[in-house]
C-alpha cells in the first residue's frame, strides 16, 4: 500500500470500529443464533441427505482450469524440506 | 418487423415465438447484432455466437415438436456470477480470467429447461462487490441513458443490457442491493427474492447468507415469468434452498391492488433521503392509493442496525468465500514465487484487484465496500490454506 492508501485504509478501519461500537450498544441477551437466514420469520427444517455417493468422477473436467496438474494431481510448490 | 424485436417484452416475444411469427434463431441473431452494435456500453464480458445459435436452433426444434415451455426461444443473458459450461465464468475478476466451469449453475439450467437461449455473460463488479460496476477487473459498464454515468452495481452489466434493449431479460444477484439498486439506476425492474427461493448452486459466492439470484427485466410481468422458472427447491445441491415448491408468480398480476395494505416504514424516510427520491417515492405511493391500496405507517426500529450488521456479516463471509482463490485448484496463479506462502500472496495480490483507488460514491444503503477493506477486518491476511502436508513424492513445481 502507498502511504496515501494506508492513510485512507486507516480511516476506513477506524470507521469500522465505530460500526462495531454501534452494535455493542445493543442488548442481544436471549437472542438465539439463526440456523437459516429465513428462520427468523418461518420454521426452516434443515435437511440431511442420504450418505451415498452422488457425484460422478469428473477429474478431467474439474482439473481443466487448474494452474498446474500432473498425472491427475494438483501441483503446489514444495512445502517439506 | 425484426427491427422492433428488441422493443418486445419477454411475454410478447415468447408469444411470437410460440406462434412461429419469429424463430428463436432470428431473435438470437437480432440481439447478438444489437450487442455488437452497443459494445461500448461494456454490458457483456463473454459472447459466443456459435453457442447462442446452437441453443436457438435447439429451441426452434422444441417449438416445432410442440413443446410449450414458457420461455422457449427467448434470449436472455446471465450475470457473470453464475457459472456456465459453455461460456467463460469470471465474476468480473482477473482471478478467474478465462475460467471454464465443469458445470452450470442451477439457475442457468432451470432457465434453459424453461426454453431460454443464452446470449452471453454480463459484466459486474468483482465478486459482486461494488455498487457502480466500476470494480469490474475488465471494464466498467455504462448507463445507457447517459453513458457518462454509472449503471449501478454490482449487477451493472445486467441492468445496462436490459435498459439498452440488448436482452429482453437477464439474471442478477443481490447481496446488499446488487439487483435492486442498478435496476433503479437504469429505470428497469428487478427483484431480490426471499433468501432460499432460488438455488445458490453455481453462484460464485460473496456473502453466502445474503446472496440471492433474481431476474431483471423491463416489466413486472417479465420478472415474474423468469422468477417462476428460477425458483424451486434444490435440496441436493444447496443446503439453504427452501423446501417451497415452484410457483407461477404471474398468477396475481392482473388482480389489482384494491384493499391491499402497504406498510410505510417511517425509518426509511429519515435523515439522508434526498428530496428528488422522496418526491418520486411519494408520487408512487399516491398512485398506489389511487388504485385502491391503503398506506399504513409502520415502524421498523432496528433498521438503523442493518448497515452495521451487514458490514460485519458480508465481509466475514466474503473473507471465507474468497479464501478458495489460492492459485491451487483453479483460476489465476502467479508466474514467479519462492515457496507456497509466496505463491498464495503473489497470486492473490495479482488476481484480486486493489480497491483503494476506486471512486467513493458507494457509502450508503446499497453500498458495498471494497474488496481490500472487506477482507481486512475479517482477517484474510492469513494464508488461505494451511500449509499442505504432502508426501515428498507428490510435491513438484
Amino acid at each position: 500500500l502507498s502511504s496515501e492508501e494506508s492513510e485512507r485504509m486507516l480511516t476506513q478501519l477506524n470507521g469500522f470500529f465505530d460500526v462495531v461500537e454501534q452494535m455493542r450498544a445493543v442488548d442481544t441477551a436471549g437472542i438465539e443464533p439463526l440456523s437459516h437466514p429465513v428462520a427468523a420469520i418461518q420454521d426452516v427444517a434443515l435437511r440431511l441427505r442420504d450418505d451415498v455417493v452422488s457425484e460422478p468422477n469428473q477429474r478431467e473436467a474439474n482439473q481443466q482450469s487448474a494452474p498446474a496438474v500432473e498425472r491427475g494431481l494438483f501441483l503446489v510448490p514444495k512445502v517439506i524440506e | 418487423m425484426s427491427a422492433a424485436l428488441h422493443e418486445l417484452t419477454v411475454a410478447e416475444l415468447a408469444a411470437k415465438l410460440r406462434d412461429k411469427e419469429v424463430s428463436a434463431v432470428e431473435a438470437a441473431q437480432h440481439f447478438l447484432a444489437r450487442g455488437k452494435q452497443h459494445e461500448s456500453l461494456g454490458a457483456y464480458l463473454d459472447v459466443r455466437e456459435d453457442v447462442t445459435l446452437a441453443q436457438a436452433q435447439a429451441a426452434d426444434a422444441r417449438i416445432a415438436a410442440g413443446d410449450t415451455a414458457p420461455l422457449l426461444g427467448v434470449p436472455i443473458a446471465h450475470k457473470d456470477i453464475f457459472v456456465t459450461k459453455d461460456f467463460v465464468s469470471t465474476a468480473g475478476s482477473k482471478m478467474l480470467a478465462g475460467y471454464r466451469s465443469p458445470f452450470n449453475a442451477t439457475v442457468v439450467d432451470k432457465l434453459s429447461q424453461a426454453g431460454a437461449v443464452t446470449l452471453g455473460k454480463l459484466n459486474c463488479d468483482e465478486f459482486a462487490m461494488g455498487s457502480a460496476n466500476e470494480n469490474s477487473a475488465f471494464k466498467p459498464a455504462r448507463n445507457p441513458w447517459d453513458t457518462s454515468r454509472i449503471p449501478g452495481g454490482s449487477s451493472g452489466g445486467s441492468a445496462a443490457a436490459v435498459a439498452a434493449r440488448l436482452a429482453p431479460a437477464v439474471t442478477g444477484t443481490d447481496t446488499g442491493g446488487s439487483i435492486r439498486q442498478p435496476a433503479g439506476f437504469c429505470g428497469i425492474t428487478g427483484i431480490k427474492p426471499t433468501y432460499g427461493r432460488a438455488s445458490r448452486y453455481g453462484m460464485i459466492a460473496f456473502a453466502s447468507s445474503l446472496d440471492q439470484a433474481g431476474p431483471m427485466a423491463r416489466t413486472a410481468e417479465d420478472c415474474a415469468l423468469l422468477l417462476s422458472a428460477m425458483c424451486g427447491p434444490d435440496a441436493d445441491r444447496d443446503s439453504t434452498s427452501l423446501d417451497v415448491p415452484a410457483e407461477d408468480f404471474t398468477r396475481s398480476l392482473n388482480d389489482g391492488i384494491e384493499g391491499l395494505r402497504i406498510g410505510i416504514p417511517q425509518e426509511f424516510f429519515g435523515e439522508g433521503l434526498s428530496a428528488d427520491v422522496r418526491a418520486a417515492v411519494d408520487g408512487a405511493l399516491k398512485q398506489y392509493e389511487k388504485l385502491g391500496a391503503k398506506l399504513v405507517p409502520i415502524s421498523l426500529p432496528r433498521t438503523q442496525l442493518s448497515i452495521p450488521v451487514y458490514y460485519i456479516i458480508a465481509p466475514a463471509e466474503a473473507s471465507s468465500n474468497l479464501s478458495r482463490f489460492d492459485g491451487v485448484k483453479f483460476g489465476h496463479r502467479a508466474d514467479k514465487y519462492t515457496d507456497l506462502l509466496d505463491m498464495y500472496k503473489k497470486t492473490r495480490a495479482e488476481g484480486l484487484r486493489r480497491r483503494s483507488q476506486a471512486p467513493h460514491h458507494d457509502r450508503h444503503l446499497c453500498a458495498e465496500p471494497r474488496l481490500l477493506r472487506r477482507l481486512l477486518p475479517a482477517g484474510a491476511e492469513d494464508p488461505p490454506h494451511d500449509r499442505r502436508r504432502l508426501p515428498a513424492s507428490l510435491q513438484a513445481v
